[in-house]
């Protein structure tokens, strides 16, 4: 059942995802040779360089709307599936309560995922048109990745896993967030239950943020000093078991995420 | 009145109670068994808990205490593939198309009929490939009866399912339901058209406030001992 859920919630969410895939990466395209001759002024006429300027607008504007397709989206989708009177199919389907939750959660990650893809590929697209020299410019990053892998050795490995299992984790957990502010803003009230919703997603986005300025602020330096404190030959080990401590962190916050979604779904779901 | 539930069950429930505020249940401490083979109309004024109850059978709501079963099962993944239900007002992705929705129903419920779907959409003159969004109300509904009445279901659950419908259109609805469901499965219609719907009703219950049932029983029995009609006796039963 779950992959039948998915293929309704990937039709759904990728219908305008590839008009919008398309139109960023030849925005980035064209952008990248703007930027070229924004860079190089003398090479072009005046018009055209203002021109480039001008364009660059709607570039920009378009990689950061795309980024925010994905939670727009996902919203939409949740929304209208769980909440509006589609939640009385959605909830009557003979599938677990858990196998909607994984279905929406699972194409909203494959969905962000995507997005990451092109909103990288029309950065690395415009770097390509800025560049005059690309293979040099493209040979100095690569150089200063070589210089981390002599460094790290091994651990250089470990650590690509650790930040794809941070990437992905902090992913889940970002959308299990987004989808526990729309079924709280759903369940506490009858009518505005979208403004519910946003005004809780960002109530506690806000908190949420203030809490880490506070943890980075004062919590941060300790774990800097914990790490340089590690004995002589240990410091790459130590970075290593921190980040193994973090994805534990974010995993424990995904898991009660996902239990107070299913809670709430479960024992509080009112269908108008 | 009160002895028609003796057969095999469809639904079993025990003290159910549900409240949506605490303190005021809309059903309290509610037993009930449907047996198979009958179409049920669930009468009763606003309020009294009738929608709740089919909700809660439906899997769309949980009840604060007892329990429902449907053939044997509490309610849940197995429930739900045997219940068949019509909510009382369109549920479906008006951006769907009507041949979408069936490929849909047939994806989801193995008891889905498609042939039969297909037969009623052309006796109603619905177009397949009509947009759920570019049709009418009344449209919308009798499409949501047609993939409804197309499962071979345990337990139909219909509320309100001639409520937005032309005179014309309801008759073809009742014959629907009375010809399509299956004669081991049982049907419970919840209307305030009771003088439309008590021609197809087997049997009766009238609810009132927290879902107590007031009186049941055979519809035509109840007709024949007392020579009126379950609207004049619903009147009377909940008159102001």
């Amino acid at each position: 059942m779950l992959k039948k859920l998915l293929k309704y919630d990937l039709r759904y969410m990728f219908k305008l995802w590839w008009i919008g895939a398309v139109t960023v990466i030849g925005l980035a395209i064209i952008g990248g040779f703007c930027i070229n001759n924004i860079m190089h002024p003398e090479s072009y006429n005046t018009f055209f360089v203002v021109f480039s300027g001008i364009f660059l607008i709607p570039t920009v504007l378009g990689i950061s709307a795309f980024s925010m397709y994905p939670l727009i989206v996902s919203f939409i989708r949740m929304y209208k599936n769980f909440f509006s009177d589609e939640g009385y199919l959605t909830f009557t389907l003979p599938v677990k309560l858990t196998t909607l939750i994984n279905s929406k959660l699972i194409s909203t990650v494959i969905l962000n995922i995507s997005s990451y893809f092109v909103v990288l590929l029309s950065i690395f697209l415009m770097i390509i048109g800025a560049s005059n020299n690309f293979l040099e410019d493209i040979g100095e990053i690569s150089y200063f990745f070589k210089d981390i892998f002599e460094y790290c050795g091994i651990y250089s490995l470990f650590y690509i896993v650790e930040i794809i299992a941070i990437l992905i984790l902090a992913t889940v957990f970002s959308i299990l967030f987004t989808f526990c502010c729309i079924t709280f803003g759903c369940i506490i009230t009858k009518k505005a239950k979208v403004i519910a919703s946003i005004g809780i997603y960002y109530a506690v986005n806000s908190v949420v943020s203030f809490l880490s300025q506070i943890f980075i602020t004062f919590v941060s330096p300790g774990i800097v000093a914990c790490i340089n404190d590690f004995p002589e030959g240990n410091t790459k080990l130590s970075v290593l078991l921190f980040g193994l401590v973090a994805i534990t962190f974010i995993a424990i916050f995904c898991g009660l995420l996902y239990l107070l979604q299913y809670y709430m779904l479960e024992r509080k779901l009112n269908l108008a | 009145m009160n002895n028609f539930l003796n057969e095999f069950n469809v639904l079993e429930c025990r003290n159910l109670t549900k409240s949506y505020k605490k303190g005021i249940p809309v059903l309290w401490n509610l037993n009930l068994d449907i047996p198979k083979g009958k179409i049920i109309g669930l009468l009763g004024p606003n309020g009294c808990g009738k929608s709740t109850f089919i909700k809660l059978i439906a899997g769309i709501l949980q009840p604060d205490s007892g329990e429902i079963l449907l053939c044997g099962n509490p309610i849940g993944e197995k429930s739900k593939a045997l219940v068949s239900y019509l909510p009382e007002r369109p549920y479906f992705n008006g951006g769907m198309k009507v041949f979408e929705l069936l490929n849909y129903f047939g994806e989801f419920y193995a008891d889905f009929d498609r042939e039969r779907a297909n037969g009623l959409l052309a006796d109603l003159a619905i177009d397949p490939k009509a947009k759920l969004k570019t049709l009418s109300k009344g449209t919308k509904e009798k499409v949501q009866l047609v993939l409804v009445m197309s499962r071979d279901a345990k337990l139909y659950l219909l509320d309100e399912p001639i409520a937005g419908v032309d005179p014309v259109a309801r008759e073809y609805i009742l014959s629907t339901i009375v010809s399509n469901y299956n004669p081991e499965a049982s049907v419970i219609i919840t209307t305030h058209l009771i003088t439309d719907i008590e021609q197809v009703l087997d049997d009766f219950m009238f609810v009132s406030f927290g879902g107590r049932i007031l009186a049941s029983g055979n519809a035509e029995e109840v007709r024949n001992e007392t020579g009126k009609s379950l609207d004049q006796l619903f009147k009377e039963v909940f008159r102001c």
